[in-house]
């Protein structure tokens, strides 16, 4: 490295740490302020939305060191309803159900259980019933006192609190275990005392938080058979956290697919696997996961790096021309909005406060860090904006890349599609693995460069590295915009 | 069994055990003979040990020094004991609430400043009692406390820093998740602490409760300093005064005999509690 390049790198690398210095400063004063406004608001006469039983509006949370785990998030809940919250881990599903259950503070926004404003009530106040992880039963108390626990705190009458804890026991079959002590229950046994904890009481909302996640695959199965039993007989407005997809479409009456602390789509059951919004929801709600594979659009016609071609109705093309129309209005708001003037909200997330560590400081001596990521200026991010709105204005004119996707159910063998379904023309391919489950087959084949995963129903014996011709169910296949990655149709 | 167990063994763990088995017990040997030659020498004949007996071994055993021991000054010897008792009880009970109440602040209630205060609250720790004893006694004879219990009893109930981190790291490990249980099951902070986490450090409080009661039976120096009226007199002060007789020099046979007694209460709470007191220390890893 020269002498020039070395002076150029020096002064990047100057300039990348005061834009972060800005950055920080500009994030601490938009924490502050942001504070000082959600107190003043606070103090506002609160009305309850009408018929919602428990609502969450623009609700934030942002820890003291600036980590903010769940944005902007709003919904609401009917009674009765079975809500389930899904996503992997850290997505701020659990931090949400927290924050309802009044464990955690809400930064900004509202939650109104019943017609109450509950931001600033203790979970005591709240009514509410949780079921934690790892169950959290108190280890000195026999199963009887651990149900009774929360009735005692609440002084319900001592024949009433027998009562509610004989009938609970009851329903979840652990009458015999009363006497015992929480080690000495296996944990099937410790989840259902968990679950009789919270319904001993008639509490106002149940919060189950993976309740399930702890137990062994069988046993998980017909513990979550038996929630659902049990939310059909007491008919308790249930807010459920999993990361298991098979459990939110199993039990839910509407699911919330979160990442990153965003929702990113909230629906029924049916609604979320037929139509994700985008291609995260596509590929974490069902198993295997829905197919996506790049494609070529030009004039409503796909064309496939194998040279396959699909083309497309006039209604889908119409769509597609409308959505990018959408998007680009959008994105001119955005702009229009000065939203790239706001500091990288990305960052809010990666670069937090750290804590002063000796060693790290030592080492920083010798070896000056730099950020992992590049600190975006307001200018980059105009810039980004516009570029955006090139190209989806681009995507209107000519030919351009889209992500299209199928599920491996929607996929068949050729002359195994179901009456029902709109088979497209016959696709040769060469089959990678084809793994038996028992009925069907699942067949995993190489289309251009990305695997296609298939679930055939076949008697024939289908073998590994055979040719295989199979047919997509034109009525079930999506297309996603790769650089939103939004859903088309 | 224990038979079969040992064929088991290679050649090498049987040496290894036989030669650990054989430290442990000179190690034994070691703290169990100061207990042997006390008891020994208070059931000698008070004359033999004047005349400067020291065999291992005797069978002309007699009570003489035992009851030397209860006539002294019209058995002050039971006031003495009623005194340390009353004194080791109060201040046993009061440290454990205090101590667990703090302990309980430090390792589950978020607060600003919780960590610095702790900090500081642990540095304590290394002040040496004789620096702060002289500056006491002077707030404690300004109040007019010198000739009661209270100077003996109030510091150990007002702040025992030794017991606050002993339960705290105690406290530390119950996990949070009972405790938002607890909060669920609509606990107050005084419920969570009655109901939740005394429960469940009752070994620790037990052992905290023993060296409590110990440090303050065997303590000597302060009570010494505070305590001049012979109503008031404990135990540790009794021995002290059985020590000598005018003009005939340290009396031992009765010195022994007033020790071995001394033993008797806390050896009886120590069994009565021995199963608490190494689970106390096997979950701490303290002594």
């Amino acid at each position: 490295m020269d002498k020039n390049e070395k002076a150029a790198e020096k002064q990047l690398r100057k300039q990348e740490a005061q834009e972060l210095k800005r950055q920080k400063k500009l994030v601490e004063e938009q924490y502050a302020e942001m504070l000082e406004r959600e107190e003043a608001r606070r103090k506002e006469p609160k009305t309850a939305p009408e018929g919602v039983y428990l609502s969450l509006q623009n609700v934030n949370k942002v820890y003291d060191n600036y980590v903010q785990a769940v944005f902007d998030f709003n919904l609401d809940i009917a009674e009765h309803e079975l809500i389930v919250f899904v996503g992997p881990s850290g997505c701020g599903k659990s931090t949400t159900l927290r924050m309802i259950a009044g464990l955690e503070s809400i930064t900004t926004g509202d939650l109104y259980i019943d017609g109450t404003w509950c931001n600033e009530k203790t979970a005591k106040e709240r009514d509410v019933a949780m079921v934690f992880q790892n169950y959290a039963l108190y280890p000195h108390m026999t199963v009887y006192d651990n149900l009774a626990f929360g009735l005692q705190t609440r002084k319900y009458a001592k024949e009433d609190i027998d009562a509610r804890v004989r009938k609970a026991a009851e329903i979840l079959q652990i009458t015999e275990l009363l006497d015992r002590l929480p080690k000495q229950l296996s944990g099937g046994q410790m989840q259902r005392v968990a679950l009789g904890r919270a319904i001993v009481r008639e509490a106002k909302v149940y919060l189950m938080d993976e309740p399930l996640s702890n137990l062994d695959a069988k046993l998980r199965v017909s513990m979550r058979s038996e929630i659902i039993n049990l939310h059909k007989q007491l008919n308790a407005t249930t807010v459920y956290v999993t990361h298991d997809q098979t459990e939110a479409m199993t039990m839910a009456s509407r699911i919330v697919v979160m990442k990153k602390g965003y929702i990113q789509q909230i629906g029924t059951p049916k609604e979320v696997y037929d139509a994700p919004a985008n291609t995260f929801v596509a590929t974490f709600i069902g198993a295997p996961a829905m197919n996506l594979i790049e494609c070529e659009y030009e004039d409503g016609t796909l064309r496939f790096g194998d040279g396959y071609t699909l083309p497309l109705s006039k209604e889908q093309q119409a769509r597609h021309d409308e959505f990018y129309r959408e998007r680009i209005e959008e994105t001119k708001k955005r702009i229009e909005d000065k939203e790239y003037e706001k500091p990288d909200m990305s960052y809010l997330l990666t670069h937090h406060k750290e804590k002063f560590n000796l060693w790290k400081f030592i080492k920083s001596l010798f070896k000056p860090s730099r950020e992992k990521e590049k600190i975006k200026t307001p200018q980059d991010r105009l810039g980004e904006l516009e570029a955006l709105v090139a190209g989806y204005e681009a995507c209107l004119s000519g030919g351009h890349k889209l992500l299209f996707g199928i599920r491996p159910e929607d996929v068949y063998e050729e002359g195994g599609a179901p009456s029902s379904a709109v088979p497209s023309p016959p696709l040769s391919l060469k089959v990678q693995i084809a793994e038996l489950l028992g009925s069907e087959y699942q067949v995993h084949a190489l289309w251009g460069e990305t695997e296609l995963i298939a679930k055939c129903k076949t008697a024939r014996e289908i073998a590994d590295g055979s040719d295989i011709a199979l047919v997509l169910d034109l009525a079930k296949t999506h297309l996603f915009d790769p650089a939103s990655t939004k859903l088309i149709f | 069994m224990k038979r079969l167990k040992l064929k088991r063994m290679t050649k090498r763990q049987i040496v290894s055990v036989i030669l650990i088995t054989i430290v442990v017990m000179i190690a034994a040997i070691f703290c169990l003979f100061p207990f042997y030659w006390m008891i020994l020498n208070s059931l000698k004949d008070p004359d033999l040990i004047n005349q400067g007996d020291t065999s291992l071994f005797t069978f002309h055993l007699t009570w003489d020094s035992y009851k030397a021991v209860f006539s002294y000054k019209n058995g002050l010897l039971w006031r003495a004991y009623l005194n340390s008792l009353i004194i080791a009880v109060t201040s046993t009970i009061g440290t454990l609430f205090t101590s667990s109440l703090a302990a309980f602040a430090f390792a589950k209630i978020r607060f600003k400043g919780s960590k610095p205060i702790y900090g500081l609250f642990i540095a304590t720790l290394m002040i040496p009692g004789q620096v702060t004893m002289l500056p006491l006694f002077m707030i404690f004879a300004k109040l007019h406390w010198t000739n009661t219990f209270l100077p003996l009893i109030i510091p150990g109930v007002m702040i025992n820093t030794y017991g606050v981190f002993m339960l705290r790291s105690f406290i530390v490990t119950i996990p949070d998740g009972l405790l938002e249980a607890a909060d669920v099951d609509g606990c107050s902070w005084f419920r969570k602490y009655f109901r939740i986490v005394l429960p469940l450090i009752k070994p620790a409080l037990i052992t905290l409760g023993l060296f409590s009661f110990i440090g303050s039976w065997n303590s000597y120096m302060t009570h010494l300093i505070y305590l001049s009226d012979e109503s008031l007199t404990t135990i540790p002060l009794l021995i002290a005064g059985l020590k000598e007789q005018a003009m005939t020099g340290v009396v031992w046979g009765r010195m022994m005999a007033a020790t071995t007694l001394s033993v008797v209460p806390i050896a009886l709470i120590y069994l009565s509690c021995k199963k608490y007191f190494v689970q106390g220390i096997a979950t701490t890893g303290m002594k």
